[in-house]
């Protein structure tokens, strides 16, 4: 089990006392086992229950419980205030994906304690280029709820979502070899069209 | 294997892919009997094309008859190593494929499917049971599709990893030196295959209660819906991001691939840009319409 507990509940991660408990009752009456009359249909609200429990006592205790395996990462990063940087230099991390070495990116960033909405980004693109989608875009959407401003992130999970993160990625290499090459022609035209009319742009060829 | 990776049909300028298909058709008559040409995959096909590409072989081919084409004599390549092994994994494959089904079905689909393990196939159990490998890792498989504890990702990350084994086997097998990019080729392209299967197969398996990852990943959903038709109506909607995102990645790692692709490139680019795609687009639709047929039927019923 590593889903968001929050998102379980329906509820946002700041929710008072009485909204987790009135969330979790409307989840109760919605899912309980004992309204589905076919057999399949029981199990899967009984498998439904246990997540809403499990995801309930972990709200609850903050975290404290240790059934719920959701990475600690909440506690973790609650630990700080959020928004704040955990002070970690991220670009090694960042040069190890953009080399395409997940497996020893997520290591590294697996070892990292305290966990800040960079961590959550960068783990999330070593996540969807290692196809884990669902857990990537679950890793995103922690990255903005921590630093909801930032434009990178948003991207990302835009991105993630409409079905163009890697060619948007490619996109941004690509773009800068094309103004390059697109600067080039437009010079060696702009000298072609002067010597015709007998001038010279660029003196040397 | 499922047969989703091919050029669309009207497609005209995909001359190597027919004639590779016509050549691992002939080479599995020649192996393993005339009846396990139906075997044949198009999957197969294409990854077999990959590999004379990677390896830079040489497109040479004759004109054979054929009994689909009485008529007229077909283009076929002529077979080589890579083809012969081509044709043991499409049978290898086909061969699991059918255990899978006889462990899945009841009744006289299973008999069925019993039957084909015992009648007309020349199996060639001894090479079969060659691949070792291969063999343990659909083991593995089955035992996690068995355990039902992983999500969709999870899941066709495994299959992923079983076509890359296939590829880095049959490259090691022919002698044919590949990038190494192309290892994770194949791990997308084997994602991509399991995952269209979830995709196509969701609303039988919703209705007979088969496993498929993408039931278990949308619990809420289908309890939320009292008509199984809506309910993969709408597991469909939430879940069509990730067929276009795993597309997306596949074109993206296929950039790699480009430049090593020679003659072989305008057909493979062709498969890659323009089919796939269309055949995400059509499993989608399909189930579209498969639904609004649903849901006709079940509103008569009523």
């Amino acid at each position: 089990m590593n889903q968001d507990p929050y998102k379980v509940l329906n509820i946002k991660p700041n929710a008072t006392k009485k909204e987790i408990k009135d969330a979790y009752n409307k989840l109760v009456k919605q899912y309980h086992p004992d309204y589905y009359k076919e057999k399949h249909m029981k199990e899967l609200a009984e498998q439904k229950m246990k997540e809403i429990n499990e995801a309930y006592d972990y709200v609850v205790n903050n975290g404290k419980t240790k059934q719920y395996n959701y990475e600690s990462e909440y506690t973790q990063s609650n630990s700080n205030s959020q928004n704040q940087s955990s002070g970690y230099d991220y670009r090694y991390i960042r040069n190890l994906i953009q080399s395409g070495r997940f497996n020893e990116a997520r290591d590294i960033l697996s070892e990292i304690k305290v966990r800040d909405a960079q961590w959550f980004y960068l783990m999330g693109v070593v996540e969807i280029s290692m196809g884990n989608y669902n857990q990537g875009r679950v890793y995103f959407e922690k990255a903005i709820r921590l630093d909801p401003s930032n434009q990178e992130y948003q991207a990302a999970y835009r991105q993630t979502v409409n079905g163009y993160f890697f060619s948007r990625r490619a996109g941004h290499a690509r773009t800068d070899t094309d103004t390059c090459c697109q600067v080039c022609a437009t010079l060696w035209c702009l000298d072609c069209c002067c010597e015709c009319s007998g001038g010279d742009f660029i003196t040397c060829c | 294997m499922f047969g989703y990776i091919r050029p669309v049909k009207n497609e005209f300028d995909n001359y190597l892919f027919k004639a590779q298909y016509c050549c691992l058709c002939k080479a599995l008559g020649r192996q393993y009997g005339f009846s396990s040409r139906m075997f044949l995959s198009f999957d197969i096909t294409f990854f077999a094309l990959l590999l004379h590409a990677l390896g830079k072989n040489e497109f040479i081919y004759r004109y054979e008859p054929c009994i689909m084409h009485p008529v007229e004599k077909r283009r076929v390549k002529t077979p080589n190593q890579i083809d012969f092994l081509s044709a043991d994994i499409s049978v290898f494959l086909a061969k699991k494929k059918i255990e899978d089904n006889i462990k899945d079905e009841k009744n006289l689909k299973r008999l069925f499917y019993q039957s084909l393990c015992y009648v007309p196939f020349n199996w060639n159990r001894k090479k079969l049971n060659d691949y070792n490998i291969l063999n343990k890792l659909f083991d593995d498989f089955d035992t996690q599709e068995m355990l039902k504890k992983m999500n969709s990702d999870e899941l066709s990350n495994e299959f992923g990893k079983i076509l890359e084994q296939v590829i880095l086997y049959a490259s090691k097998r022919t002698n044919t030196l590949i990038p190494n990019q192309t290892i994770h080729f194949a791990f997308l392209i084997g994602k991509l295959i399991y995952l269209l299967d979830a995709f196509e197969d969701l609303e039988q398996d919703l209705k007979s209660w088969k496993y498929n990852p993408l039931i278990f990943e949308n619990k809420d959903i289908i309890l939320s819906y009292p008509k199984k038709v809506e309910a993969a109506l709408c597991i469909r909607k939430e879940e069509k991001w990730r067929l276009y995102l795993l597309l997306d990645h596949i074109q993206y790692s296929f950039s790699f691939l480009r430049e090593f692709l020679g003659i072989y490139l305008k057909e493979i680019d062709g498969i890659i840009t323009k089919s796939l795609p269309a055949m995400i687009d059509r499993v989608i639709k399909d189930e579209t319409n498969q639904i609004e047929k649903g849901d006709l039927h079940e509103s008569r019923s009523l």
